[in-house]
């Protein structure tokens, strides 16, 4: 007896077989054995339970979800999430798979999709870096991210902490397009701290998973999704990583896929640099500006080069600031814009503590605050962690 | 016969005298003792018994009963003793009970004969004044401590008989020749030992001004304790109501040495995280033994560790820290002890505590965020100042920021005081740190540009109600230091960087 009443449903939001058959089985190489042996989802899902239980190609987990006696409720459970959560299942026979995965080898049989993936010509850049991002990392991350955003090029990364969380924000905040790549279940935030940032994605940018609803974040797909993560993406920015760090799976698959990666170099003896220093000494290019990013992407997007010019003002740069002073001209003001200025110059993109700046700069504790306030205030400083201060990436 | 000598009991930090009656019968020999007595009390009946037969006095074969009134308040302790035995020897006719009408006895008595010391001596003598008493006799041990109340004669008695014969007169007592106590030296840490953290430095003076709580946080060895023991020092100079009840407190918590006098320096208390509930709050089985909160009056209760301390410590800090008295309810009765303190706390910005060099360490922001929001929400919206304490020691290079004693910052310290003991004499508050917020309307005026800075800062970081408040408390106390009436933005531009908690909160929230 098949239940054939809704089974062979097929609507925009996928067929409730390929949902389920995604969420039972993580492996693209086991769903590929799979379907080869029996055609297609639904016939996996009515396959005999013994033969499957004795399947040498599955893993003991696929096995027993494969097999479940909750199975159907599963796949009910599943395709009304998918609806409920306006979620859909791209095969990849189908229109509007994502094309830069054809190069994949093992490419997902079907990608899940909440929000709206980018065209396939605009260009796209992976931001990733390490999940314990110091001040300095914060900071390249997010003046690269949402410089780059706002040129109109897609932030690709995995909504993990640290660097990858700070490039969506960034991107977003710069009303850039930006999409996030899980490595866990369509639908479970991983880590729940970014659940915030999660339904912004969902609704100004995209989330892409090639595991269904319910699949927890499993440390074994986390490496797998990284090669989708450089498959969607031209070039692959490095911010910070250290020696053995997971952003380098990304890079070595990026690699493979013969795509671009950029490094921006930290200080040496950082713990945060090594992984970047060693890009670039393996032949990475080494990038201070996100403009240099912009170049190199021009010669297969012409249409970048313009944006190009806008960058100048957009950089390090105090100049802006002290014009507003300068109009001013009485000397109050003025004395606060020389200290604002021997502030600022102190002030780096890594974070220093309020007692260093005050012995570097000869002010007292009081003045200082007064300074770091009002530079604050202004957007040129920010306090990255408590007391401690930086320029604003 | 039956007659009446005093005594008196502990209640709390204040004593309750208490008439020791006895009555010396006809009947079945032996001591009875009544009165809701707890059992070391009813011991004294052995105690006693033995300790006049060995002073030579024995006992005769009489009905003696003895009854401690009022005979509704539970007597606990070993303080009766000496009252009693002395009420003995004066129901058997030993004694002419002329000669004891006018003094009160304390005191332990071993089987020896020897008086031993005994806690809340202070109180007691202070009762026995109050009450209109002309002497008191107290162990010798607790002679110094006794002889801090002035117009009562206090007898330091070493053992029984001496007290019996003086009685007897074959040997008169000498009331105790009081020592003059001077004022203590200054402590040898001093606020000038503090090399660098000058942001940490400037948080203690502006805790110590304006009575706010402080937290620190920082690396293991940035000096977060070496500060915090600093700040007792640079609080204003004790007065001598504070002093008495302090010494009041020490005293019934038996923390007062015989060879001190008078406490004259202000406690600083240092309990460990692994501080239980009635350690922290005050607590004891029956009778209230005062908390560290209450040993702290007047001082500094630091708190190294605050996220390892137990929650259930650290909500009890809440109430004290509103009302400045800690109540505490026992099987007979609710007491209520000054718990009065600038809070110091301290702790590691992470559970490594190297955070935020991330060549040292490396917690995840989750574990750091689970860290910091160990410590509740309610106590760190009772702590007004809060700095991150930097990781390097730094030399000073600017003569402007020249380390300052801590007799040099007392003096700014009083001054800010005297500032607000003149500005809220006609209020029900003292110091800033305590200003209702229905008054902060009335007196932390800000500047037009300082308030138009507080609002915008507000809007884009996303500031909450109470800290507003708080900012603005803080600002009073910095523009007090400045002597100046009206808050200005550079006042609010320094109290906005005191609040590291919340900064850090959000900053974890943001940057996940």
């Amino acid at each position: 007896m098949r239940p054939t009443s809704e089974g062979g449903i097929r609507n925009n939001m996928g067929n409730s077989y390929d949902i389920w058959l995604s969420a039972a089985v993580n492996s693209a190489a086991h769903i590929e054995h799979l379907l080869q042996k029996y055609g297609d989802a639904e016939a996996v899902f009515h396959a005999n339970e013994r033969e499957i239980a004795d399947d040498p190609g599955l893993t003991p987990s696929e096995k027993a979800f494969l097999t479940s006696s909750e199975k159907e409720e599963n796949r009910q459970s599943q395709y009304d999430y998918a609806v409920r959560n306006d979620i859909r299942m791209i095969l990849r026979n189908e229109e509007g798979y994502p094309k830069r995965f054809d190069c994949l080898s093992d490419r997902p049989y079907g990608v899940f999709v909440q929000g709206k993936l980018p065209g396939e010509d605009v260009p796209a850049i992976a931001v990733v870096g390490s999940r314990r991002a110091s001040t300095y990392g914060t900071n390249v991350a997010e003046h690269f991210a949402s410089v780059l955003a706002a040129a109109g090029i897609v932030i690709i990364s995995g909504l993990a902490m640290g660097i990858d969380g700070i490039s969506h924000n960034s991107a977003l905040q710069a009303g850039g397009m930006t999409v996030g790549v899980l490595g866990s279940g369509i639908g479970v935030p991983y880590p729940k701290e970014n659940w915030k940032l999660y339904q912004a994605m969902r609704d100004r940018g995209a989330i892409l998973s090639e595991y269904g609803p319910g699949v927890p974040p499993l440390k074994q797909n986390f490496p797998h999704r990284n090669r989708l993560i450089s498959a969607l993406s031209d070039g692959i920015l490095v911010v910070e990583a250290a020696e053995r760090s997971g952003t380098l799976i990304t890079v070595d698959r990026g690699l493979e896929q013969g795509k671009d990666v950029f490094a921006v170099p930290g200080r040496i003896g950082d713990r945060n640099s090594e992984g970047c220093l060693n890009l670039i000494r393996q032949g990475a290019f080494l990038v201070t500006e996100p403009d240099q990013i912009l170049e190199e992407l021009a010669s297969n997007y012409p249409l970048l080069r313009k944006h190009c010019s806008q960058f100048e003002q957009l950089s390090f740069d105090f100049s802006d600031g002290l014009r507003d002073f300068n109009e001013n001209s009485e000397n109050l003001i003025l004395g606060i814009a020389r200290d604002e200025k021997v502030v600022y110059d102190l002030c780096r993109l890594d974070a220093r503590h309020f007692d260093e700046l005050l012995c570097l700069s000869g002010l007292t504790v009081e003045r200082l605050s007064e300074v770091l306030y009002s530079l604050q205030h202004k957007g040129f400083v920010r306090q990255a962690v408590p007391n401690y201060y930086s320029r604003k990436g | 016969m039956f007659c009446v000598v005093q005594s008196l009991a502990l209640l709390g930090i204040d004593a309750l005298p208490v008439r020791v009656e006895v009555d010396v019968g006809n009947g079945l020999p032996g001591i009875n003792l009544v009165g809701y007595l707890s059992a070391e009390v009813r011991e004294a009946r052995e105690r006693v018994r033995v300790a006049l037969r060995n002073a030579g006095y024995p006992i005769p074969a009489k009905k003696i009963t003895v009854n401690l009134s009022p005979a509704d308040i539970r007597k606990e302790g070993t303080g009766f003793d000496l009252a009693i035995a002395i009420g003995i020897m004066v129901g058997l006719e030993w004694i002419p009970q002329e000669l004891t009408r006018d003094a009160c006895f304390l005191g332990e008595i071993g089987l020896d004969g020897v008086i031993r010391p005994v806690p809340g001596v202070l109180s007691c003598a202070y009762a026995a004044k109050e009450e209109g008493y002309r002497k008191i006799y107290v162990p010798a041990d607790n002679g110094q401590e006794a002889g801090m109340v002035d117009g009562i004669e206090v007898y330091a008695a070493g053992t029984l008989t001496e007290v019996i014969e003086s009685f007897l007169g074959e040997q008169p007592m000498e009331p105790l020749v009081r020592e003059f106590h001077a004022v203590p030296a200054e402590t040898k840490d001093d606020f000038a030992d503090i090399s660098g953290q000058f942001l940490a430095k400037r948080s203690a003076v502006i805790a110590a001004a304006g009575g706010h709580n402080l937290l620190l946080m920082g690396p293991p060895g940035s000096g977060k304790t070496m500060l915090a023991k600093r700040i007792p020092g640079i609080l204003p100079a004790i007065t001598p109501e504070e002093s008495i009840e302090l010494t009041k407190i020490y005293s019934v918590a038996g923390l007062i040495r015989p060879e001190e006098g008078r406490i004259m320096t202000r406690p600083f208390r240092n309990p460990h995280h692994t501080c239980t509930l009635p350690g922290m709050a005050g607590g004891g089985s029956r009778l209230p033994v005062p908390g560290e909160i209450t040993l702290a009056t007047g001082g500094v209760l630091f708190l190294d560790e605050l996220p390892e301390f137990r929650r259930e410590c650290i909500e009890a800090l809440r109430q004290p820290l509103e009302e400045h008295r800690v109540v505490i309810s026992r099987l007979y009765g609710s007491f209520s002890l000054p718990a009065s303190f600038l809070l110091v706390a301290a702790m590691n910005p992470c559970p490594c505590g190297y955070f935020p060099d991330r060549n040292r360490c490396s917690c995840s922001p989750d574990r750091i965020r689970r860290y910091i929001g160990k410590i509740s929400q309610a106590i760190i919206d009772r702590i007004d100042l809060c700095v991150e304490m930097s990781a390097v020691p730094l030399k000073d290079l600017s003569a402007k920021n020249r380390g300052e004693t801590s007799k040099e910052i007392r003096a700014k310290v009083e001054a800010c005081r005297q500032i607000q003991a003149e500005r809220y004499k006609d209020e029900t508050f003292r110091i800033n740190s305590q200003m209702p917020a229905s008054a902060l309307s009335k007196y932390c005026v800000l500047s037009e540009a300082a308030e138009r800075r507080l609002a915008s800062a507000f809007r884009t970081e996303g500031f909450s109600a109470r800290l507003y408040d708080r900012i603005r408390r803080v600002g009073r106390t910095i523009a007090d230091l400045a002597g100046s009436e009206t808050i200005g933005e550079e006042h609010i531009a320094e109290a906005v960087m005191y609040h590291a908690t919340d900064i850090g909160r959000r900053h974890t929230e943001q940057y996940g």
